[in-house]
């Protein structure tokens, strides 16, 4: 597979982001995923920490131990290595989800704006394939994509100024999870009772930039609790 | 094990360290000192490993009980701290002295000064909180860390780590040591400078989409003056002036700590140690690692101006602040 990044370019003076593309698709998340797992394993020295987002992998780093031109020309024959490699499969998780009623108080509207019943919107939403593109907006927070574009819906005139943790939230293509209560301007049609970031583990986040999510309908968040990890 | 117990709390004080690595992919930030330099200096002055965990005060201060002595240090914003003995008599506590707060002790602090809003208190031998995720320190977003994940409350009892440093021979009595005397040291033992209308612009580096703003909103960046507004906070100096012309950004990118964010209100967001590790706002600039803690320093009120440096300078500026904080090291190793 085509490893070859678009830029290698600085953010700030601690921080180098490796860009692989500039929209959201299948090919970019899978050379984003293996950058960053190969970025990762190769412990080029200086850097602290390396996170993907949609199409970049940021690399930081300790400016006092790395110098950002030789740190770049190490990222790049570490990623020319790669040329070829197999592509990075994540996880499979499964989450379970109480859609409707008080768990998902925007079902009905989500319904109504795709002109389909709500049972027919759960039926998508639960038989799609969703892949974490990353994480990001709070600790354990997904962003997933493959929503199916019947379900496709802008995000709400007005956030809400409180969604409860748990709260599975529809907007544009994607879907989000939230791991804490917290404001929130997605359309929140389930909950689930998953916790998607724990600070007690590690890593702390359920999920991985690279898994792929299946939701399974269930009766009511408690019905199927953390003890089905 | 020794400890210190919460008088009262202050307006918002945290148990800090120098933050978090390691943890962005799960969408953990950095966290960690708002003044990473003070919070450095003030460890270094009571002879722990500049990374401890320490207090972070915001504003106005806590007051704080010893029941057994501890040498203390304070650094940053001036917070006018006393140390008040069990017999009544009271010391001020010197901005980046090791200070004796005796065995039964309360020490007292007041409001940052004006041109600062947080301090460092670091005790010997540093807080002993939990280590989570690599870190010590609070993460007041998620709840997690430092002291129960939250600021410190009336009524807290922190313990305290073993320290290397030994108590003086009578525990009873006020004892403040000298600091290193070297004059070329001056600026470093109170920790980041003061912020005031005619401090130096902060330095910046040209963020990804710089190019994408429109050439008066470039130039209003660097001659402008930017005043800091009240709702900034651990994860954001909000900053307000000329409103830049907002550009536009389709996808959610990476943030770091100093990321110069332009919301659609052209007002920008200087993001600080508690931001979220990605964001969508288009990201015309970032402050150079150098002045970070000058950032996290910046009061309400304050005016801020920005000037551009490059990658080499900010290297360089950041290598020699090094070298003097080492040379600061070893002259106070030399004390003891």
């Amino acid at each position: 597979m085509a490893l070859s990044p678009l830029t290698i370019e600085p953010l700030g003076d601690a921080c180098l982001v490796v860009r692989f593309g500039t929209g959201i698709d299948a090919a970019t998340s899978r050379a984003v995923a293996a950058a960053t797992a190969s970025l990762a394993a190769a412990a080029l020295p200086g850097v602290v920490d390396i996170a993907p987002t949609f199409n970049t992998v940021a690399v930081v780093f300790d400016p006092l131990r790395a110098d950002p031109g030789h740190l770049s020309a190490a990222i790049q024959a570490r990623l020319r290595s790669l040329e070829g490699a197999a592509p990075a499969t994540g996880a499979i998780v499964e989450i379970p989800v109480a859609y409707g009623g008080d768990d998902g108080p925007d079902l009905a509207a989500v319904a109504a704006y795709a002109r389909l019943d709500p049972e027919e919107v759960v039926r998508l939403h639960a038989a799609a394939d969703h892949v974490v593109g990353m994480i990001g907006f709070a600790p354990g927070f997904p962003y997933l994509l493959g929503l199916p574009a019947a379900l496709a819906i802008p995000r709400r005139a007005t956030p809400r100024t409180c969604v409860p943790a748990g709260s599975v939230a529809i907007a544009e293509r994607q879907t989000g999870i939230y791991p804490r209560t917290s404001p929130g301007g997605w359309h929140v049609i389930g909950r689930t009772p998953r916790a998607m970031f724990d600070a007690d583990r590690d890593p702390p986040a359920l999920l991985r930039a690279g898994d792929l999510v299946r939701f399974v309908p269930v009766a009511s968040p408690t019905s199927a609790g953390e003890g089905s990890r | 094990m020794s400890m210190i117990e919460v008088v009262a709390p202050g307006m918002l004080t945290t148990i800090q360290d120098l933050g978090r690595t390691g943890y962005r992919s799960s969408g953990v930030g950095p966290g960690g000192a708002m003044d990473a330099l003070s919070h450095r200096v003030a460890n270094l002055l009571v002879g722990n490993s500049d990374d401890a965990a320490a207090l972070e005060i915001t504003l106005l201060g806590p007051r704080l009980a010893f029941p057994a002595g501890a040498w203390v240090a304070i650094t940053g914003a001036a917070v006018g701290a006393v140390v008040v003995t069990a017999d009544g008599q009271s010391t001020p506590v010197p901005a980046g002295h090791p200070i004796w707060a005796p065995d039964g002790a309360t020490l007292a602090c007041g409001q940052c000064a004006p041109h600062g809003c947080r301090s460092t208190l670091a005790v010997a031998g540093g807080l002993d909180a939990p280590l989570i995720l690599g870190g010590r320190g609070t993460d007041l977003r998620s709840g997690f860390g430092g002291w129960q994940g939250r600021a410190l409350l009336g009524g807290d009892r922190i313990p305290v780590a073993a320290s290397r440093r030994k108590p003086p021979a009578d525990r009873h009595r006020v004892v403040v040591l000298p600091q290193t005397a070297s004059p070329e040291l001056a600026p470093l033992p109170a920790g980041s400078p003061a912020h005031s209308v005619a401090s130096p612009p902060i330095r910046v580096l040209r963020g990804p989409e710089f190019d994408a703003f429109p050439a008066a909103s470039r130039e209003a960046l660097f001659t402008g003056t930017f005043t800091v507004t009240p709702d900034s906070d651990r994860s954001g100096c909000r900053i307000s002036g000329e409103a830049l012309s907002p550009s536009t950004m389709t996808l959610s990118e990476v943030v770091v700590a100093g990321t110069i964010q332009v919301p659609p209100s052209g007002q920008p967001i200087v993001l600080a140690a508690d931001h979220p590790v990605t964001g969508g706002y288009p990201r015309i600039a970032v402050v150079a690692t150098i002045d970070l803690p000058r950032i996290g320093q910046a009061p309400p009120g304050a005016s801020l101006r920005f000037v551009e440096i490059g990658l080499d300078e900010a290297q360089r500026l950041l290598r020699a602040r090094e070298r003097t904080l080492r040379i600061f090291t070893l002259g106070l190793e030399h004390l003891r």
